[in-house]
Order: C-alpha cells, then sequence, then structure tokens
C-alpha cells in the first residue's frame, strides 16, 4: 500500500524525497508513472503527486532565457505568448500525446522518465535547456541537458533530486526552431525519428545551430557534428549537407525499424532545420 | 403498395439514451461482489511440449479455491465454433500463446495473479510458425499430429473452386497479369476485453453465464460437452456488447470456458476477463493471407481467366477458418471470391488454410472476403493501366450483370438485386471523377483509387434459418425476442422496426429482448450480416402470425360496433390502431383487442421463423449455390504520399453500398462509416507482428501503444450512398450491411498509391516502413534500368 502525498512547496517536496528515497515516486503528468503502478511494475511506498506546486508553475522570462517551472503542463505551454514564439517547442508540444494528456503531463516528467523518444526532451536537447534540480543534501544545481541522460529511462538525478525547472534559450530575431517527427499515424504514436532544431542565421548563412535527435539511440541526443558542419552554411548548403547522410551521433540499434530510420533521418534532418530557418528569416510569424 | 411508416425511417435507436449517459450495463457492470476471480497461466512459448507442470505452491497460497490442470476438467477438453479442437486446458502441449496450462480460482484479483506467478513450468520449446511457408517446409514440427483436423501435415484443409477452362482462358487474353499479394494478420481491437461470469445453479446442477457473445445458442453447444452437462441446463446471456466485429463468436468460447468448468469445480461464481495483453496475445485474428493471382484480360478489357492459389496462415487451431463440409467457412469465401465482383468464365482457385504458432485465425468483418478481394482489385487496377482504360469503365465492362454464370455455376439474379453498376455510377459523379485531378508534387505525392465488392449474406452449408418468439400483452405492448446480439450494429432497434411496420404498431410499444437462451428460441449467430435479412424475415412472420390471431378478433369487436360483419381483409393497422381501410377514426387499438382476445382463447404468443434457400456448395469442383443474395459497393480513396518519409495521409473517402433497403438509414451510413474506418486501419497502419528471431515466435505488439489503429485525425472527410437495389427475398428488400463495408477500403487505398506513385504495391499495411521499402526498391530499379540504357550514351560523351 502506498502513501499518497501532495506537497505544496518545493521544501515540502524535498523533505519527503529525502525521507522516502528510491521508495518515493513522484508523479508529474502520470503519463508513465501511473501505467507503472497500474500493472504492477512499480510499486512506491510514497506516491508524491505535483499538482499542487503552484511555485512550480510559472513560465517566465529572465535574461534571455524562458524558464518553465518544474510544474507546468504542456497545455499551460501551448498557451503562453513566449512559447508561441518557439516554433519547433510548439509543434514538439503539441504532438505529444493526446488533449486530455496535455492537461496533465509536463515537460519536468518528460525529462526526469528519460524515455529514449520523448518529443518534448528531444526538442529541449534541439534547444540548449538546462535542467534546474533541487534536494535537501545538495541544494540547487543547474545540468546542461546533454549530460542528464545516462541510458533509456535512466538520467543522472539521485532518488532525492527534484527538478524545479527547465531553462531554455528564449526566441531572438535571427533565430528559428523547427521539430519533425516521423509516425505510424497522425497523432498519438511514439515517433520512430525525431529531430529538433534551433539555428541562427545572419545575412543569410548560419551562425549557430543546436541540432537535438531522438528515437534513434537509447537517449536523445544533441548532434554536434550536424551544428559544427552547419555553420557558415547558406541555406541550400544546409539543405545538401542535411541530405547528405545519417549524423555521426546517430547510434541506430538493431529494430524492424533501423533500415527506415537510416534513410529517414535524413531527411527528417533537413526539414527540421530548414523549418527554423524560414522561421529565422522571418518567413513565418 | 402502402407507404413505409417505421421501416426506412431514421428512428433514434432504442439503446442511444443508455449508451449516450453511460446508464447501458455491459457484462463488467454484472460483476457479482463474492465472484471469484479467475487468472490463467499463459505458456511463455509459443510452441512446446509440456515437461513437468507444478502447482503445489498455488495451491497452498491462501485464498486460491482451485487450480486445475487438464487431467481436472469434468467434461470434454476441447471446443470450438466449427470443431472441438481447442483444449481448454492444454494436455501436454501448447501451440500458441493462448493456450492455457493452468486455471486458477480465488478470492480477489490479487491472490489469483500471485498464484499464476507460483505455477512452475518445465517446456521443451518447439519451432514457432508465423507464416504457413515456414509451416509447410519437409522438416517443420507438426503442430497436431494425428488429429483428425488435418488434412496432411501442417494443412489443416484445402478448398478449390474450378469453372470453365483457364488454360483456354489465358490462351485467349491479350494479355496475363501475374502478381503476388499479402494481408496481415489483423486483431478486431473491439472496446469490450472479453469476459465471462460464470454461476452455479444449485437447483439445477447446471450453469449460467454472461459474456459478450455473438452467439448464445451455438456457445451452449459447444460448452455443454464441456461442462459434462446437457445443453438444457446451460443458461448463456448476453447484455449490451461492447463490438465484436467477429471475435466474440469465438473468443466467448474462451473466456466461457475458463470460467464456467472453475464454477463448476468450486460451485461459486466466477468471474474470468482477459486484460488487453491478453486478448492480443490469446483471441482469434483476420487470416493472414499469401495470395498468388493471375488474371488474364483481353485488350477490350474483358476478363477471361482467374487463377489464384491462397495460402492462409490460420493459427493454432481450426475455429472459423472451416474444416470438412459442411463446415466450409473463410477457407471457402477465399476460394469463391477470387474474381470480386466480375464476371469470370474461366475461373480455378486453390485455398490452402495452414496451421502456425499465431492466435487462431477467426471470423472478422468480411470473413475472408477482403482477403480475396484485396487481391482481384489491385489486378483490376494494373490490368486498366496497362490497357489504359478508365478504372470504373473496366470495373463497369466486367461487373456481374443478371444471367451471368457466377464462379459457383450459379447465376445472378436480377431479383436478388444487383446493384454495383449504380453504386459506380453515383460514386463517380460524388467523387469528382471525371474532373480534373492534382497529382501534387514531390515528395508529396498525391492519387485516387477505387475499389469494389460483393458480399453473400448469411452462412452458407451450416445451420442457417432463424426463429423468434413474439408475444403481445395485455396493454399492448410486445416483447419481442431473439437470440441475436446487440454489439452496436444495431438489431435491437431495426428489429423493432420490422416488427412494427408489419403489425402496423408504434415503434415505441415494442421491447426488443436479445441474445438470452433463456429467453428466446434459436435465432442463430450474430454474423455474416444475417441478422437483418434472415432474422428480420422471422420477425415479420412472427408479425403477420400476430396479426392473423388478432385481425379477426378486431373485425368482430369493429363488426360489432358498426352492426354489421366485417371482413378482416377491409382491415389495416397504424399506430397500434387496427381500423377500416381510409378510416383510422373507425378502429380500436391494439390494447383494447386483445383484451378482448385474451378471454376468447386466442393465442397472444407466435414463434416467428424463416429459412433461406439452402446452399449446396461442392467440393472438388467448388460449384453450388452458397448464398442467396449479395451486397455490393463501390469506395473512392483519395491519399497523398509523403514520398521521403512513407507517410500516407489518406484525404478523402465516397463509398457507395447496394444494400437492398435500408431499414434504418443512419444505422446503415453509421455501419459504412465505421467500415471505411477500420478499412483504413487495415490498408495502412493495422499488422499483428511475431518475433521468431528472438522471441520463440512471441507477438511483438500486443498493446495499443504498438498495435496501431486509426484515430480521429486520422479519418478523412467521408461521404456515405446508400444505394437500394431490392431483394426479392430479403424484409422490404435488405440484403444486409455489417460485414461487407470493410472490403473495398484497403485495396482502394492502395490503389490510389499506385496512381499516385506509379509503384504496385503488393503488400498491405502500407505503413511508412513498408511504402519507403517501395520507394526505395522503386528507385533503385529506375536506376538500374537508366544504367542499362545509359552506358553507350556516356561512352560515346567519353570518346567525344
Amino acid at each position: 500500500m502506498s502513501e499518497f502525498f501532495k506537497p505544496k512547496t518545493v521544501k515540502e517536496c524535498i523533505d519527503l524525497l529525502d525521507q522516502y528515497g528510491s521508495k518515493a515516486m513522484i508523479v508529474n503528468g502520470g503519463t508513465d508513472a501511473v501505467e507503472k503502478i497500474n500493472t504492477g511494475k512499480a510499486q512506491p511506498e510514497a506516491v508524491i503527486l505535483m499538482t499542487e506546486m503552484k511555485e512550480l508553475k510559472k513560465i517566465t522570462v529572465k535574461d534571455g532565457a524562458v524558464h518553465v517551472g518544474g510544474a507546468v503542463t504542456y497545455l499551460q505551454m501551448l498557451k503562453n505568448a513566449e512559447i508561441k514564439k518557439n516554433q519547433g517547442m510548439m509543434i514538439a508540444v503539441g504532438a505529444i500525446g493526446s488533449p486530455p494528456v496535455r492537461v496533465m503531463a509536463t515537460p519536468a516528467g518528460n525529462v526526469g522518465t528519460a524515455a529514449p523518444s520523448a518529443d518534448c526532451t528531444t526538442m529541449l536537447m534541439g534547444s540548449d535547456a538546462k535542467i534546474h534540480v533541487v534536494s535537501k543534501k545538495e541544494g540547487e544545481r543547474v545540468i546542461p541537458i546533454d549530460k542528464f541522460f545516462v541510458k533509456t529511462y535512466v538520467n543522472v538525478l539521485k532518488p532525492e533530486d527534484l527538478i524545479t525547472e527547465v531553462e531554455f534559450p528564449a526566441m531572438q530575431p535571427g533565430m528559428g526552431s523547427g521539430y519533425v517527427r516521423l509516425t505510424r499515424r497522425k497523432v498519438q504514436d511514439i515517433g520512430k525519428v525525431l529531430v529538433s532544431a534551433t539555428i541562427e542565421v545572419k545575412r543569410g548563412r548560419c551562425t549557430k545551430a543546436v541540432i537535438g535527435l531522438g528515437a534513434l539511440n537509447a537517449t536523445a541526443v544533441r548532434a554536434y557534428s550536424v551544428e559544427e558542419a552547419l555553420v557558415g552554411l547558406s541555406r541550400k548548403e544546409a539543405q545538401e549537407f542535411c541530405r547528405s547522410g545519417l549524423p555521426k551521433e546517430a547510434g541506430l540499434r538493431p529494430s524492424r525499424y533501423t533500415h527506415y530510420k537510416e534513410i529517414t533521418t535524413p531527411v527528417a534532418l533537413e526539414r527540421a532545420v530548414m523549418m527554423a530557418w524560414d522561421q529565422a528569416e522571418g518567413k513565418v510569424k | 403498395m402502402k407507404d413505409l411508416k417505421v421501416v426506412g425511417h431514421s428512428v433514434v435507436r432504442s439503446d442511444a439514451f443508455a449508451k449516450a449517459t453511460g446508464a447501458a450495463r455491459y457484462t463488467p457492470d454484472m460483476i457479482p461482489v463474492d465472484a471469484l476471480v479467475a487468472k490463467v497461466k499463459w505458456p511463455d512459448y509459443p510452441h512446446a511440449i509440456l515437461k513437468k507442470i507444478d502447482v503445489s505452491k498455488a495451491k497452498a497460497l491462501p485464498g486460491v479455491e482451485a487450480v486445475m490442470l487438464a487431467k481436472d476438467l469434468p467434461g470434454k477438453n476441447g471446443y470450438g465454433p466449427m470443431v472441438a479442437d481447442k483444449p481448454v486446458i492444454a494436455d501436454g502441449k501448447v501451440c500458441y500463446e493462448g493456450d492455457p496450462i493452468a486455471l486458477v480460482a480465488a478470492v480477489d484479483e490479487e491472490t489469483a495473479k500471485k498464484a499464476v506467478d507460483l505455477i512452475e513450468v518445465e517446456y521443451e520449446v518447439l519451432p514457432a510458425y508465423d507464416n504457413p511457408f515456414d509451416a509447410l517446409k519437409p522438416d517443420a514440427v507438426i503442430i497436431h499430429p494425428n488429429s483428425p483436423f488435418a488434412e496432411e501435415g501442417n494443412i489443416c484443409n484445402t478448398v478449390t473452386v474450378t469453372t470453365g477452362d483457364v488454360e483456354k482462358g489465358f490462351a485467349e487474353a491479350d494479355y496475363i497479369i501475374e502478381n503476388d499479394y499479402q494481408t496481415p494478420y489483423v486483431e478486431h481491437t473491439y472496446f469490450e476485453q472479453d469476459i465471462c461470469i460464470a454461476e452455479y445453479d444449485w437447483n439445477t446442477g447446471g450453469l449460467t453465464v454472461t459474456s459478450p457473445n455473438q452467439a448464445v445458442f451455438q456457445g451452449r453447444r459447444h460448452m455443454a460437452a464441456v461442462f459434462g452437462i446437457p445443453q438444457s441446463k446451460l443458461r448463456s446471456l448476453c447484455p449490451y456488447v461492447g463490438a465484436g466485429f467477429g471475435g466474440k463468436e469465438d473468443a466467448c468460447l474462451d473466456v466461457t470456458a475458463v470460467a464456467g468448468v472453475l464454477a463448476l469445480k468450486t460451485k461459486k461464481k466466477v468471474v474470468f476477463q482477459l486484460n488487453r495483453e491478453e486478448v492480443f496475445r490469446t483471441t482469434g485474428k483476420r487470416h493472414a493471407c499469401w495470395i498468388h493471382h493471375k488474371l488474364g484480360i483481353k485488350k477490350d478489357g474483358r476478363i477471361t481467366a482467374v487463377q489464384a492459389e491462397t495460402y492462409l496462415g490460420k493459427g493454432a487451431y481450426v475455429s472459423m477458418s472451416g474444416f470438412k463440409a459442411p463446415a466450409y467457412a473463410v477457407i471457402q469465401r477465399t476460394a469463391i471470391y477470387a474474381a470480386g465482383t466480375y464476371y469470370c468464365p474461366n475461373y480455378k482457385t486453390k485455398s490452402v488454410g495452414v496451421y502456425t504458432n499465431t492466435p487462431y485465425g477467426t471470423a472478422f468483418r468480411g470473413f475472408g472476403v477482403p482477403q480475396a478481394t484485396f487481391a482481384m482489385e489491385c489486378q483490376m487496377d494494373e490490368a486498366a493501366r496497362l490497357i489504359g482504360m478508365d478504372r470504373i469503365d473496366i470495373r463497369r465492362l466486367n461487373m456481374l450483370k443478371a444471367g451471368d454464370m457466377m464462379v459457383t455455376g450459379t447465376y445472378a439474379m436480377a431479383e436478388r438485386g444487383l446493384g454495383l453498376g449504380e453504386c459506380l455510377d453515383k460514386v463517380r459523379a460524388k467523387s469528382g471523377w471525371d474532373k480534373p485531378f492534382d497529382h501534387g508534387k514531390w515528395p508529396y505525392l498525391r492519387g485516387r483509387g477505387i475499389a469494389a465488392f460483393m458480399y453473400g449474406t448469411g452462412i452458407p452449408l451450416m445451420f442457417e434459418g432463424a426463429c423468434v418468439f413474439a408475444l403481445i400483452n395485455t396493454d399492448g405492448s410486445v416483447q419481442l425476442n431473439y437470440s441475436s446480439t446487440e454489439m452496436g450494429q444495431g438489431i435491437a432497434t431495426t428489429g423493432a422496426q420490422m416488427f412494427a411496420e408489419e403489425m402496423g404498431m408504434k415503434f415505441t410499444d415494442i421491447e426488443v429482448h436479445f441474445s438470452d437462451t433463456l429467453s428466446s428460441p434459436d435465432s442463430g449467430p450474430t454474423v455474416g450480416s444475417r441478422s437483418t435479412v434472415i432474422v428480420g424475415n422471422a420477425i415479420r412472420d412472427a408479425a403477420q402470425k400476430l396479426r392473423a390471431n388478432l385481425f379477426p378478433v378486431a373485425a368482430q369487436m369493429i363488426g360489432a360496433k358498426l352492426g354489421f360483419t366485417v371482413d378482416t381483409r377491409d382491415l389495416t393497422a397504424d399506430d397500434s390502431v387496427i381500423h377500416i381501410k381510409g378510416r383510422p377514426d373507425i378502429g380500436l387499438t391494439y390494447a383494447q383487442v386483445v383484451a378482448k382476445a385474451y378471454i376468447s382463447q386466442v393465442p397472444l404468443a407466435v414463434i416467428g421463423m424463416w429459412y433461406p434457400p439452402h446452399p449446396g456448395f461442392q467440393q472438388p469442383s467448388g460449384h453450388g449455390p452458397t448464398m442467396h443474395t449479395f451486397a455490393y459497393g463501390v469506395h473512392y480513396e483519395e491519399i497523398t504520399v509523403d514520398m521521403e518519409t512513407g507517410m500516407i495521409s489518406v484525404d478523402k473517402s465516397v463509398y457507395a453500398c447496394d444494400i437492398g433497403k435500408a431499414i434504418n438509414p443512419l444505422i446503415v451510413e453509421g455501419q459504412m462509416e465505421g467500415a471505411a474506418v477500420q478499412a483504413l486501419g487495415w490498408g495502412v497502419m493495422e499488422e499483428e507482428l511475431f518475433d521468431t528471431k528472438r522471441r520463440n515466435g512471441k507477438m511483438e505488439n500486443a498493446t495499443f501503444h504498438s498495435y496501431m489503429i486509426p484515430t480521429a485525425m486520422d479519418v478523412p472527410e467521408h461521404t456515405s450512398i446508400i444505394v437500394e437495389c431490392p431483394n426479392e427475398l430479403g424484409p422490404w428488400g435488405a440484403k444486409g450491411i455489417g460485414e461487407p463495408g470493410i472490403i473495398p477500403g484497403a485495396p482502394a487505398i492502395r490503389n490510389a498509391f499506385l496512381d499516385a506513385t506509379g509503384i504496385s504495391a503488393g503488400k498491405i499495411p502500407l505503413t511508412p516502413y513498408e511504402v519507403m521499402n517501395l520507394v526505395e526498391a522503386d528507385q533503385k530499379k529506375k536506376a538500374e534500368a537508366k544504367a542499362k540504357k545509359a552506358p553507350a550514351k556516356k561512352s560515346a560523351k567519353k570518346e567525344g
């Protein structure tokens, strides 16, 4: 039998996490947690629900960065003026589950679960995001998202840690983002190929690129090789480069879909980068 | 002819309010609080010898009331909707993931689960086959050695049809089109999971079983032997069903067998419910088919011959695949529909059902006809493309016309309704077929496709016929009882409509009691789109008999009022009033007439019945009547293909069906819409996959997370068109629509894909993965062709 908690403050929550450690389970949306509890895959002693954590339910902009609180839902994100400027993020978040799922599910929960094919996580990877974490013993710390994941469903967090916010750069003029997911049906499907891109363009050339790949490796990954190669390229050159082959960071695992991923990832990459490019050049609002 | 007052009108379904408000009761709503919970120990391998089973720890667990092995069964250890070949509990061997090794009943679910986990099994693992070709290899392990239900080795049964002379037909052809087609194993994905509540009857020593069930009498016939009790002591009932699509003609037997034997053993109430994963892994599927199809045509588009060889992956047991006469079923339908809905003078088919270690192939909307039609409709588009003929014109040219001999040697009759031409014309007009079409530009290519179907109503060569019970009460209300199941298709509504129309009663005066062996005679299984026609005629017969009983009483009463003799032929009935023709004001209500009849020794209860012309399908000729009438239809689909990612969007659907007569047009449209969506799933995303390489043949995608079905967002803009070419033997001309709706959607999508891309796909579903394989193969082929042509030019350039 599990004990059920609905903490109202971060302090209250990290005290509970400190007390129960690995026997606690945070339900921050519940898309994965509730399924695990229902099917008996997880039998936590303490279930900690995040819905009352008012202080973590805000989206703010500070020093050129968007800070999404640890209990902010996807629905809140989709309605937020600042998030609306981020084309890729809107597409990624809008593709998650279904409308009822997006009412409950959260980006912090998504990152915490560490699924390899998570939409929001992949977009955050392609946004150079940082994860803010707090625990009773270690206090606050900030972990860049590319150092956050260890393997499938495992991240660097300890059982006592609480994700308090997810931070990523706010959109500026000359910046654009894109997100592409390849799926077996139009909605409510886990993507087989996920690509996110945030780029900066000046005078027709790419000056900075951040690329995230999902559903290809054991975790979402950054495609540094693509990022480096894109800098200095024109739109057409960038398009050609994306098409030229599978990014070397894509470590495809053997499955029924390996070959499909191999031949379609370059297409998805091209489309995500071009989508971002168009936004950076003001072709989309 | 009298204007129809109830039939042909979209009256509000009698179950609409209860279902819309959530008040409607389904089997899971009826679980008694004191019921024991049953669980099954399933095998870890689909194909294995059971070397040792130890249930001692499970038996010792507090709260466990029974643990049963094959040796503990009270009756026959075998059942099935056609032959009794599927064991209640595996005896020495398992043939697929759904063979129970042991059954447990415990006080609650948690205890039952724990007990199952405590059962220890030692296996000798055998190779598992997920397709007929591996199962037919010379060194393949025989799945059912020495079985009376196997023709030879792993072949269950073969059905052949030969008409005319195919060799001559191909010799006469200007073109021969020969291709391979493949369709997948498909899950029914009905909403309501399979469940049975079994209750021991202390008065009779029998059982009452409640389950979502498409055939209460058929189930009772098979289950009584399993329970070792006479059929009369087994009551089988079925409340509203959360959809069946054919699957609940069979899966209900699986859950009933488990709950029933445990209830007999414990003499308590027992509930057994499959969770979704168990539904995927253990219940029946659409047969996967591998079809080699050869079509001969003349330059003018006329068909000269069809030859087809079909191998069906039929899973571990016979189920509804069919066996020897008279139990021909799915395998037979694949053999008789290989020329689709067209006149074909020279025809030769062979369909072979092969045992595999997959869930048993069972009835699934269309019953083998969709697979056979898929191949033929793809071939028709290949033919049209080859000779440069319009795709609707080629179908119109070849469609069966009155007097044409069908491939089974019988003749197409106008009197039974032949509406394909009208369907083709209406779809042509509504879809804008003759207007210019935008084929898109790379990588988003667009195409449109068309496919036609015919589908015979009812079940050939088995029991076919229906009896219903009708009783008029002294207040004038009627109870109409039949054993058909209300699984969303609306038979409780349309049955009442037909009775009301025939009686001249108000629709609301009739209450239908359905699917309970205690309250009605056998009206047959709820399958094969048979209920509207066959049960409908029995309902009509009941109404006519009741009228015949009551009209003389009414004539006497009205005559007494008027002071002279009134003949029954001067009377009619409308809105529950029997009156003088043309004078609704001079009459009496049914309630008034029944009050008099009740004290005049006039029977107020009747049995209505109807039997269609008896089929007489012969083997090995494949000749003889099968079904007395056929529904027809034409489906138009418009799609966009993303050539770089393989993703297909179905954008528009126009669908016309000739169903003879729509008893309730809104319900008919619902059937057509639902079937169109299900067809879309079959065409582009649904397939059951088995991992024979790494996981001993276990199912790979046994969840809705990995098995895709269409969402509302995948559904295109859709138009349904009802065509009514009446069947002289159907009630008001009806022919049935539930099953056939699914048939033409997938080939229409495949043909749209051909139109968009120029690529001939042989396999469905057209998943992104499959599409990219096709695109890649096509590009390779084109590059090779180019390379063959190019060297001469290249070398010329170099030299230059």
